[in-house]
């Protein structure tokens, strides 16, 4: 039967045919497979790309706004503070000559604590804006003496602790903006939402990262809820976009009413 | 009976079934009913190849208005199966055999066959939409149809020699084996095309 050479003819056709046609199903699904994986691989990239580009212009908006903060601090010590100080003179002077009227001389002295105060505090406004101490003499020192502002203002106890960077060490310029505005950031929760009455904060440099971590003693929060709601998630969105400039990383633990730790890293 | 299995996969699967797949499950259907006509006129010992041709031409125009649903994001290729689906038509009425097999006719449907599993094949290579093209359904339709017509397309060709009455006995018994291995691997693939309808999106083809 298989000798017969109709056979043998429609056998060997039909086997060649139909070992075209699976070779044709196994080549769909090979090449659709591989095309789909490339396709995955581009919008891959595009993605990349796209994340890449928002974290540009996320940088060139934080660069701005400290441009900005430059130029509203210098305004306000060259300009505002100037003009407060020729009026302080001016003042005086004015007093000198109505000395003999008592309740004038009275108002004169309390008008002219209102200008001291005026000066004063357009310095520190001005200085709050731009740390010059970060500029001038690196994170160490300006964290410290951010620390001893707190100090002032508030009667919380803050431990500030840091090994592997010494008080002259140097790290890029954004790096040391960011983690200054970070604690900065931290600190204001701290103070403002968490009322907490200590905070520990840890800096360590290693040769690749900077990590610190920022403990308080608060209430606590309920993280995943502060995280989605727009109004108060605004902190803790505000310090993500400045770590992913620097592709860094924030880990919060928050228990409540047992305090918060913040854990961050950033790569040098 | 073997038609039974996708019949029954696609019970199971009927709340997953596309309009593609419902359109097939007709096909299955006018297919079973047909056999069982065929199998009654046996026992009837009455002729019933006029029932089988029948059953082969409606079973072309359900697939082919099932293919022209499957490539419908190609106005080309819709035009393409109503080409081959008129000549379908037209080649399966003027050679209609009252007695015996149209095994021309059946030959030209395994070609149409053939091309409308190509032209489905282009689109899912070209247009890449299937995340796991095993788990989408039209793919095994397609697969099922192609190997079926791939391993039929000779055997009807050369019909007068291989499943025709005038066939040698053990010549005929070769071929129609043949035929129904080829057929449940037919039934088989389209039963798997069933199964995966609950893995995959329907509105992707």
């Amino acid at each position: 039967m298989f000798t017969n050479p109709n056979s043998v003819l429609i056998i060997t056709g039909t086997a060649i045919l139909l070992l075209m046609g699976i070779g044709l199903i196994v080549f769909v699904v090979t090449y659709q497979q591989q095309q789909l994986k490339q396709r995955y691989q581009q919008q891959k990239q595009i993605q990349e790309l796209k994340s890449e580009m928002q974290r540009q212009m996320l940088e060139s908006a934080l660069e701005v706004q400290e441009v900005e903060r430059v130029r509203i601090a210098k305004d306000l010590h060259d300009e505002v503070g100037a003009m407060l100080s020729v009026t302080k003179m001016s003042f005086n002077q004015l007093l000198r000559k109505i000395d003999n009227a008592e309740d004038l001389a009275t108002m004169g002295k309390q008008t002219r604590e209102l200008l001291e105060q005026s000066i004063s505090q357009v310095r520190r406004i001005s200085k709050e804006l731009v740390p010059s101490t970060l500029e001038e003499f690196g994170l160490i020192s300006s964290v410290d003496e951010f620390i001893q502002k707190v100090h002032l203002a508030s009667t919380m106890a803050f431990v500030f602790s840091h090994e592997g960077i010494d008080i002259k060490h140097r790290f890029d310029r954004k790096i040391e903006l960011t983690i200054y505005r970070l604690i900065q950031e931290l600190v204001n929760n701290a103070l403002k939402h968490a009322e907490a009455s200590e905070i520990t904060l840890h800096l360590t440099a290693q040769s690749n990262k900077i990590i610190f971590t920022f403990t308080d003693n608060g209430k606590g929060f309920n993280f995943e809820a502060v995280r989605n709601d727009k109004k108060s998630g605004l902190g803790l969105r505000n310090m993500a976009s400045r770590l992913n400039v620097l592709n860094g990383l924030i880990d919060i633990k928050s228990v409540l009413g047992q305090g918060t730790q913040t854990t961050i890293e950033i790569p040098i | 009976m073997l038609v039974l299995l996708p019949i029954i996969v696609a019970f199971f699967r009927r709340a997953y079934l596309t309009f593609e797949l419902r359109v097939l499950l007709l096909y299955l259907l006018t297919y079973m009913l047909f056999d069982i006509s065929e199998w009654v006129l046996a026992l009837l010992r009455t002729n019933n190849m006029y029932i089988h041709n029948i059953s082969e031409l409606v079973g072309m125009l359900i697939i082919s208005f099932l293919y022209y649903r499957i490539l419908i994001d190609s106005r080309f290729k819709q035009q393409v199966v109503i080409v081959l689906v008129l000549l379908v038509i037209l080649q399966n009425i003027l050679q209609f055999n009252w007695g015996e097999l149209a095994g021309y006719s059946f030959t030209l449907n395994k070609v149409a066959l053939i091309s409308f599993v190509f032209l489905h094949f282009h689109t899912i290579i070209t247009e890449v939409k299937i995340s796991n093209i095993l788990q989408h359904p039209p793919f095994w339709i397609s697969s099922a149809f192609m190997v079926f017509s791939c391993g039929m397309l000779f055997i009807y060709l050369f019909w007068n020699y291989t499943l025709s009455i005038s066939s040698q006995n053990e010549i005929f018994r070769l071929y129609r084996n043949i035929e129904q291995i080829f057929r449940i691997v037919f039934i088989i693939l389209l039963s798997f095309g069933f199964w995966t309808s609950k893995f995959t999106n329907p509105n992707v083809y």
